[in-house]
C-alpha cells in the first residue's frame, strides 16, 4: 500500500499504477506488494502400535483378564489419615481398579 | 572489563545461569579472550541444539516413541551405503560411517544413539514419489542395539539386504509408493532398485590423494583429468592388469590393446616393456611406474578376488564411466546371444556390485548371480541398444555380436525382473477407456498382475499417437511414471532370519524422502513417519466427574466431542483406503491445501493449490473454484494451477477481508471435524475425529454404521432415535466410571439411563430435567431455585403429598418406603396363648 506523496492520502492500485484518490497523483509500481501465507500442513497420522506403558508396573493379577501386570499410580483422595487410594490399569486389557487398604 | 562485555553479548542467547557459570569460570581458569570466545561460542551452538523444534520428540512421549520395537528400524552394520560429498561419491558402511560420526558428538534417545549431521551436507541416493532417484541430505544417523533376529531379502537380480522386521520397505501399491515393515514383506513382493543415478561430475582426481611419489621418474601429473583413456586404463585394469611393485602388467592378446597402451605411456613418459610370460608363449605389456602402480593397488586392488571399481569413478564423468566399463566387457565381458544378454563374471564380487552400480549412472540395470565363487553379472539385451551407444567396443568382433545380439523371442525369455507392480490394472482400465491393441501374453495377465516394462512402453508410445483428455489422461500419466520409473522393481526370492553380525544396527534419516538407497541399489524407507507426532497422536477427551456430569446434564454438546469410526469389511484392514476414509471425514479448508498470496498491487488473492493434496481428497481445482464461488460469490480465475480471485470492488479492507473468508472456505470433509487419527486396533483400523459429526459420517463410503459411535448423546438420538441414546448414556457413564477404577453396578446406571429417556426425548437430571419435574413442592425446592420454586407453588396452590423422600426429610417423619411403609402398632394387653 503507497500513500500520495503530495496529499498523503491512500492511493489505489490501477493498472500497474497507484493512483491517488485524492489528487490523481500516479506513481509507477515498482516493488513487489505481496505477501503470503503458507499452508498449515496436515497429514492423518496412523498408528500401528498400541498405545505404550508410560506408568510404573507392579506384579499384580487382573481380576478382569488375569494378566499378571499393570501400571499402577496412586492418589490422596481420602482425608489424610487414611491411606492413599492406588490405582491398577492392567497393561493387557486396559481394565482399570483401585485398591484401598 | 571486556570478559564483561563480551558475556553481555550473549545475554538472551544463553541462559543467564551459564552465563554466569563462565564468568566465574573464566576467572577460576584464567582462560584468554579467544578461550573466551571459543567457549561462548561453543555454549550457544549446544544450547541451540538442545532446544526443541515442533513436533520433536519430547519426554515421556518421545522416550516411548523411541522405545517403541515398531521404531527401531534398522539396517547391519555392513549394509555399504552410497554417500556423497561435494560431488564425491564415497561408499561405506553404515556402520563404519555411523560409529565415526557418533564419536564425534551424540545424544541418547532412550536406547537409540542419534548425531545430527545436516550441515555437513552429506547426501545419499533416494526415490521420491515421481518415482525418480534424487541425491537428498542425510539429517541424522543413529544406531540402537541389535534385536536377537535380523531379516535378510534376497530379490531375483541378485541383490541383498538385512535389516531389523521392522525397518520398512517400500513397495508400489495401487501406482503409488507406500511403505511396509520388514516383517510385513513376502517372498514375490517386489521393493525398488535403483535404475539410475545421476551425478554432478567431478573431472580430476589429485594424484597424491591416493599414491605418493616416490621416484621422480615415471611420475604422475599432480592431477589425473578423468578422460576416456584414463578410464579406459582402468577398466582394463580391473579386468586383466596385475600390479606388483613398481610394475603393471597386462597380458596383450589384442594389438588394439597394446596400441592404447602404448598411446597412455607415451602420454605420461612411462617406460614400457614387452616381455614373454614364464613358461608361455604369450606376451605380456607392462608398464613401469611405481606411483601409478601404488594408485592402482590403493584405489582398485591387487587380489582378482578383491578388485574393486575405485570409488572417484562413481562420482565421474559418464565418458570416463563409459570407457572404464568399455575397458572391462572388451577384455572381459562376453555375449550370449541364446540367452539374449550381456554377461561379465569375476571372482570379486566388489567389483561386480561396483560395475552394478557405475552401470545405474547409464541407466542400465544388471542382475547378478554367484555361483562357486564365481560371480555373473548379466545385462538384458533390453540394455543393448544403451550399452552400444554408451559403451560399446573396441573390439571388432564383439561389436559385431553386440550388433548381432536378438530380442528375445518367446515371452518366456523376456527379462523377468523389470516388472512394473499394479500395471495389468492400470492398462484394463486404459483400454475400457479406449481403443489399444494389447499383446496377446498380457491379455492373459490376472488385474493383480505386473506388466514388463518395455511391453509397458510399447503400449505407451501406441497410445500417445491418439489425443486424450479427462480422467483416462490421468491414467496415462500414470502409465508414463511407471515406465519413466527411475527404479526397477526387484522380486524378492527369500526372507530369512539371521543372527545380527554386529552389537548395534543402523539408521540414516533422510530430508523430505525418508529413505535411502544401498550399495547394493536396494531402496530402502527409514522410518514410518507416523510415529513421529509426539503429542499429536491422541485426542483429548474429557474424563472423569466432569465428564459424568456432562452425562447426566444431557449437555447440548459435550466439551470434547469425538467420533470413534469403524470401518466396513475391505476398509478396516487397508491402511491406504482407511486414510481414505479419513480425508473424507477430516474437513479440509482453503488454507490447509494451497499457499495464499495477497497482492496489494494487483488487488486479487492468489491460491497456489497443492495439486498433490487436492488430488489426495479426490478433488480438481475446478470443483475448488465451484466451492469458493458458490459460498462467496466471488469470481474465480485459474492460472496454471493456482486461483485467482478480487474483491467485488477495489478495496483494501474487502481485499483482506476475503483472504479471511477463502481460509475457511471448506473443499472437502464433513464440516465440525477438526482432526482425524487412525489407530490400528486388533488387527482394524479405526478412525478417531476431533468434532463430531454423527449423520453425515454414516453417510461415508466404507463407514461401518452399525459400529461408529460418537460421544454427543443427541446426535445418537437425532440418527438412530431414544433406545440408542438409552444405551449410549449406559454405556458412556459405564465406561467413565471404569477409567477412574469405579465399579458401580450396571443397574444404577441403566436406572439413570431410563429416567432420563423415558419421557420418548433425552431429558437432564437437573432443574430443567428430572428434578424440576418432582410432583412434590418440597422435593423440587429442596434442589435448587428454592425459592422460585415455593413462591409458584404458593401462587398455584399446590398440595405436597409427602409421598418421595426428600420431602418427608424435611418435614421430619418417616419416608413411606422399605421400614418406613410399616405402621406398627402394638397392643399390650393380648393375652399369651398357652
Amino acid at each position: 500500500m503507497e500513500f500520495c506523496p503530495k496529499c498523503g492520502s491512500m492511493m489505489m492500485p490501477e493498472d500497474g499504477y497507484f493512483k491517488c484518490k485524492e489528487c490523481d497523483v500516479v506513481v509507477e509500481i515498482k516493488e513487489d506488494y505481496t505477501s503470503t501465507e503458507n499452508k498449515v500442513e496436515s497429514e492423518i497420522p496412523v498408528i500401528e502400535e498400541k498405545n505404550p506403558n508410560v506408568l510404573p508396573t507392579a506384579e499384580v493379577k487382573c481380576p478382569e483378564c488375569g494378566h499378571n501386570k499393570a501400571g499402577w499410580w496412586m492418589r490422596q483422595l481420602r482425608s489424610a489419615d487414611e491411606s492413599e487410594t492406588r490405582f491398577y490399569r492392567c497393561l493387557e486389557c486396559g481394565h482399570t481398579w483401585r485398591e484401598y487398604d | 572489563m571486556k570478559i564483561k562485555q563480551k558475556i553481555k553479548k550473549y545475554e538472551g542467547k544463553i541462559p543467564p545461569k551459564v552465563l554466569k557459570d563462565i564468568q566465574t569460570k573464566t576467572k577460576e581458569e584464567n582462560l584468554t579472550e579467544k578461550e573466551l570466545d571459543k567457549l561462548l561460542e561453543k555454549t550457544k551452538e549446544e544450547f541451540d541444539r538442545k532446544q526443541v523444534e515442533y513436533g520433536d520428540p519430547v519426554g515421556t512421549v518421545a522416550a516411548q516413541s523411541i522405545g517403541e520395537p515398531g521404531t527401531q528400524m534398522s539396517i547391519s552394520y555392513n549394509e555399504k551405503v552410497i554417500l556423497r560429498k561435494d560431488d564425491e561419491i564415497k561408499i561405506q558402511e553404515i556402520g563404519k560411517f555411523t560409529d565415526k560420526k557418533l564419536k564425534e558428538d551424540s545424544r541418547k534417545k532412550g536406547n537409540w544413539e542419534v548425531t545430527d549431521i545436516s550441515n555437513e551436507e552429506i547426501e545419499v541416493p533416494s526415490l521420491t514419489e515421481k518415482e525418480k532417484i534424487e541425491w537428498k541430505p542425510v539429517e541424522e544417523c543413529s544406531r540402537h542395539p541389535a534385536p536377537n533376529k535380523l531379516i535378510e531379502v534376497k530379490t531375483k537380480s541378485g541383490r541383498n539386504i538385512k535389516a531389523t522386521k521392522s525397518h520398512s520397505f517400500l513397495i508400489r501399491k495401487n501406482n503409488d509408493i507406500k511403505p511396509v515393515s520388514g516383517s510385513e514383506l513376502k517372498e514375490g513382493d517386489r521393493i525398488p532398485s535403483m535404475r539410475k543415478l545421476k551425478q554432478n561430475c567431478i573431472t580430476k582426481i589429485k594424484t597424491n590423494n591416493y599414491a605418493k611419489p616416490k621416484r621422480t621418474k615415471s611420475k604422475l601429473p599432480e592431477k589425473i583429468k578423468l578422460d576416456k583413456e584414463f578410464g579406459w586404463l582402468i577398466g582394463t585394469y580391473l579386468a586383466v592388469g596385475k600390479c606388483k611393485n613398481h610394475v603393471i602388467s597386462f597380458p596383450s592378446q589384442q594389438q588394439d590393446v597394446e596400441k592404447k597402451i602404448k598411446t597412455i605411456s607415451n602420454r605420461f613418459n612411462f617406460t614400457l616393456k614387452n616381455t614373454l610370460q614364464d613358461n608361455s608363449q604369450e606376451k605380456d605389456l607392462k608398464i613401469n611406474s611405481k606411483q601409478l602402480s601404488d594408485l592402482l593397488t590403493n584405489t582398485c586392488n591387487t587380489e582378482p578376488s578383491n578388485k574393486k571399481i575405485p570409488e572417484f569413478a562413481y562420482s565421474a564423468r559418464d565418458k570416463f564411466v563409459s570407457a572404464l566399463l568399455k575397458g572391462i566387457f572388451d577384455t572381459k565381458g562376453a555375449i550370449d546371444n541364446e540367452k539374449h544378454e550381456i554377461n561379465f563374471e569375476s571372482r570379486s564380487i566388489k567389483l561386480i556390485n561396483g560395475i552394478s552400480l557405475l552401470l545405474n549412472r547409464l541407466n542400465i540395470f544388471s542382475m547378478k548371480k554367484t555361483q562357486n565363487q564365481q560371480n555373473k553379472l548379466t545385462i538384458p539385451q533390453k540394455y543393448a541398444n544403451r550399452f552400444k551407444e554408451k559403451i560399446g567396443f573396441n573390439k571388432e568382433y564383439k561389436t559385431k555380436e553386440i550388433y548381432e545380439l536378438k530380442e528375445p523371442s518367446t515371452p518366456d525369455q523376456i527379462d523377468k525382473i523389470d516388472k512394473v507392480p499394479g500395471t495389468a490394472k492400470l492398462i484394463k482400465e486404459i483400454s475400457e477407456q479406449i481403443d489399444i491393441d494389447i499383446p496377446k501374453e498380457i491379455d492373459n495377465i490376472p488385474e493383480t498382475g505386473n506388466i514388463e516394462r518395455t511391453t509397458l512402453q510399447n503400449l505407451l508410445e501406441d497410445i500417445n499417437q491418439e489425443k486424450i483428455k479427462g480422467k483416462t489422461e490421468e491414467k496415462i500419466k500414470e502409465l508414463e511414471k511407471a515406465v519413466e520409473s527411475e527404479v526397477i522393481w526387484d522380486e524378492i526370492i527369500e526372507i530369512e532370519e539371521k543372527d545380527p553380525s554386529h552389537d548395534y544396527v543402523y539408521d540414516f534419516s533422510v530430508k523430505d524422502t525418508e529413505n535411502f538407497t544401498t550399495y547394493q541399489g536396494i531402496v530402502t524407507h527409514n522410518t514410518m513417519r507416523t510415529f513421529h507426532y509426539a503429542g499429536v497422536a491422541e485426542i483429548d477427551v474429557t474424563l472423569g466427574l466432569p465428564r459424568l456430569i456432562e452425562i447426566v446434564d444431557a449437555r447440548k454438546t459435550p466439551s470434547s466431542p469425538m467420533m470413534t469410526v469403524k470401518l466396513e469389511e475391505g476398509y478396516a484392514e487397508d491402511r491406504d483406503k482407511a486414510r481414505e476414509v479419513g480425508w473424507e471425514i477430516e474437513e479440509t479448508l482453503i488454507e490447509d491445501i494451497s499457499n495464499i498470496e495477497t497482492d496489494y498491487s494487483k488487488m486479487r488473492v492468489k491460491l497456489e493449490l497443492d495439486m498433490e493434496m487436492v488430488k489426495q481428497r479426490n478433488l480438481t481445482k475446478e470443483d475448488v473454484a465451484d466451492q469458493i464461488e458458490s459460498e462467496l460469490g466471488n469470481e474465480v480465475k485459474f492460472e496454471d494451477d493456482s486461483l485467482i480471485i478480487r474483491p467485488e470492488s477495489s478495496s483494501y479492507r474487502k481485499l483482506l477481508r476475503l483472504v479471511e473468508n477463502l481460509k475457511e472456505v471448506r473443499v472437502s470433509g464433513i464440516e465440525g471435524i477438526k482432526r482425524v487419527i487412525i489407530r490400528k486396533e486388533s488387527g482394524e483400523y479405526t478412525i478417531y475425529t476431533e468434532g463430531s459429526a454423527f449423520t453425515e459420517a454414516l453417510k461415508v463410503d466404507g463407514v461401518d454404521a452399525s459400529r461408529t459411535r460418537t460421544n454427543d448423546l443427541h446426535e445418537i438420538y437425532d440418527a438412530l432415535g431414544i433406545e440408542a441414546a438409552r444405551q449410549a448414556i449406559i454405556d458412556e457413564a459405564k465406561d467413565t466410571l471404569e477409567e477412574q477404577g469405579l465399579e458401580v453396578d450396571v443397574r444404577h446406571v441403566m436406572l439413570v439411563s431410563d429416567i432420563m429417556t423415558n419421557h420418548g426425548k433425552i431429558k437432564q437430571i437437573g432443574r430443567h430435567g428430572v428434578s424440576g419435574e418432582k410432583e412434590s413442592v418440597l422435593a423440587r425446592a429442596s434442589f435448587e431455585v428454592t425459592v422460585n420454586h415455593l413462591l409458584d407453588a404458593g401462587k398455584r396452590g399446590e398440595k405436597d403429598e409427602l409421598k418421595g423422600v426428600p420431602e418427608n426429610v424435611i418435614v421430619g417423619q418417616p419416608v413411606d418406603l422399605g421400614t418406613g411403609v410399616v405402621d406398627l402398632t402394638m397392643s399390650p394387653n393380648i393375652k399369651k396363648e398357652d
